[in-house]
């Protein structure tokens, strides 16, 4: 059984003359532990598909299984604890909680959970990430490629099966993204995570296990880089 | 409150303050009534209470015996082969993040039992692969070793099969050594002796190697770097890596081109990139470079066997590296090397 299962969605907003069809019966599996990148041209559907993933929007037919479990027949509060659990975000904005210091947004979704954080690997990712020194600071006193760096350990802080990534290297230069990458690889086969990780960037999709292209609503997949 | 996160043991708590609440007002009421026989109808209350507590527990322990009864009943069906099981668990509470973490464990076997499957159909179709890569250079030295039983007399066409039979046979033992390698690195057959090593020298010890090959072909090989720089790697293994990387760039670049190596260390990884200025790689062939047998349509080089670059990732990622590629048909390549400096991560 594969971790994530997606089987004929579809998305249309609007209706009508005035339906836009983000989406067109995309179906795909991904094996837990494989690391697949998302390429497209800007608005071809690539953050609607994301978004359907992490079933933060239904889609107007179609299932997606995560692990046997179809995400959106649950009612929303087990859906919010089993999100909590399985999948972390990084959002192409960050999204970092401004009130909050950067150790502080990090462990946020542990203590959501009811668990004390793993003093330990928070040290370890705080010098992975290379926010040592930034730990007591606000998100806006961060620089753009601090933030993307702080949403990405919080995304691995609580080990989720699924990490779905939107552009996470999108604000970052060649050099940290080449390490950023570098450390979503380490964690996904350490931990067996799944990634799925939208790019622009063609040589790190080059990186990815697997390539799917995303075109006018139309997935195809590339193929596997291995084997 | 930690355990309250759990809404049944809520519930349990609430149920049993509620009724403790019931009798001690019912009791004051009673007192502050001064009826008759308030002693016996406290004492009907008391034992009312006592009853309500015990039904209420009964009903907790009962509910918590059925999870568990289903808990296990899904660990059971899982064990008997029905890898699809798994526990409800989307609550709050610690007990459903057991059941959470059971779960996860339960993927995780499956995950592993998926590769394995998957890495014993990859041998088969290798040896496939090999077989099928060895028929065409014996099937030509076949043809030569004919035309050479035929040719007793003509020197000069003895010598030009010949010349062709070395080709031949250069090419299967490179490939065989190279297979060799690979399926002895897929099988984990290969301890590597990681020690810190300089990169510089490893580096310059690659070059080496390949000097005399670039001399020939009119190609420079320019390194730069800091000196200090160190790796933990295994050498052998780590330079057998970066010389597939450095010979295929050779493979693709023309007489005045330039082959460069730069290292340096950035704050969580080693980085070592080797550049060429020569044909670059063909967009459609981006996504193929790595996979084994690969033999692009668009390049001239028909030399190779395609298994130099995947035998370079698999050392690299042996090494908890990762391998990126830049090109551009026409201006060249760059291969990226990333070499996480350990965590415990």
């Amino acid at each position: 059984m594969d971790l994530l299962e997606v089987k004929s969605i579809s998305k249309t907003y609007g209706s009508g003359e005035t339906a836009v069809h983000a989406l067109k019966n995309v179906s795909f599996s991904v094996p837990k532990g494989e690391f697949v990148a998302i390429v497209g041209e800007s608005g071809s559907g690539k953050t609607t598909l994301l978004n359907m993933l992490g079933a933060l929007d239904t889609p107007t037919s179609g299932k997606v299984l995560i692990d046997g479990k179809d995400t959106f027949s649950m009612k929303e509060k087990a859906l919010t604890i089993f999100r909590r659990r399985n999948i972390g975000f990084i959002f192409q904005a960050f999204n970092l909680i401004p009130e909050l210091t950067v150790e502080q947004n990090m462990i946020f979704p542990v203590l959501l959970d009811y668990q004390k954080p793993n003093k330990k690997y928070l040290e370890e990712l705080l010098a992975v990430l290379n926010l040592k020194e930034r730990r007591n600071h606000l998100p806006s006193q961060l620089s753009g490629g601090q933030q993307q760096r702080v949403a990405i350990g919080r995304a691995l802080m609580t080990r989720p099966s699924l990490i779905l990534a939107d552009e996470p290297t999108g604000n970052l230069d060649t050099q940290n993204s080449s390490e950023v990458i570098a450390l979503l690889k380490e964690a996904s086969k350490k931990y067996e995570q799944t990634i799925i990780m939208i790019t622009h960037n063609r040589s790190i999709a080059q990186t990815a296990d697997r390539v799917l292209n995303v075109s006018d609503g139309v997935l195809t997949d590339l193929g596997r880089c291995r084997e | 409150m930690k355990i309250l996160a759990n809404k049944r043991i809520k519930i349990l708590f609430l149920r049993i303050i509620l009724s403790v609440l019931i009798f001690t007002l019912l009791s004051a009421s009673f007192a502050a009534l001064n009826l008759k026989d308030a002693a016996i109808y406290i004492l009907a209350c008391s034992a009312a209470m006592v009853i309500a507590v015990l039904a209420v527990c009964f009903l907790y322990f009962r509910e918590q015996d059925r999870i568990m009864e289903n808990a296990v009943a899904q660990i059971t069906e899982y064990i008997s082969g029905n890898h699809e099981a798994r526990i409800p668990c989307d609550e709050e509470g610690e007990l459903y993040r057991l059941f959470h973490e059971v779960n996860s464990l339960a993927a995780i076997l499956n995950a592993h039992a998926e590769k394995e499957g998957r890495s014993k159909r990859f041998l088969k179709d290798t040896i496939s692969n090999i077989s099928h890569q060895l028929k065409t250079p014996l099937a030509a030295l076949n043809i030569y070793n004919g035309l050479l039983q035929d040719e007793p007399g003509d020197l000069e066409t003895v010598k030009e099969l010949t010349a062709l039979c070395e080709q031949e046979l250069d090419r299967i033992e490179m490939l065989v050594q190279n297979l060799l390698k690979i399926t002895r690195l897929d099988a984990d057959a290969i301890t590597f002796e990681k020690k810190p090593e300089n990169v510089a020298d490893m580096i310059k010890d690659v070059e080496l190697h390949f000097a005399y090959r670039a001399g020939q072909e009119k190609k420079e090989i320019r390194l730069s770097g800091d000196e200090g720089i160190s790796l933990v790697c295994d050498r052998d293994w780590m330079m057998e890596a970066i010389g597939n990387i450095v010979k295929n760039a050779l493979d693709h670049t023309k007489a005045g081109d330039m082959v460069s190596i730069e290292w340096k260390r950035l704050p969580s990884v080693v980085q070592i990139k080797i550049k060429d200025s020569g044909s670059g790689i063909h967009p459609e062939d981006l996504h193929h470079i790595f996979k084994r047998f690969y033999r692009s349509r668009f390049s001239k080089d028909t030399q190779g066997v395609g298994l130099g670059l995947p035998l370079a990732k698999a050392i690299i990622e042996a090494h908890d590296g990762t391998i990126e590629v830049d090109s551009r048909l026409g201006t060249g390549t760059a291969f990226l090397l990333d070499f996480l400096i350990p965590t415990k991560l």
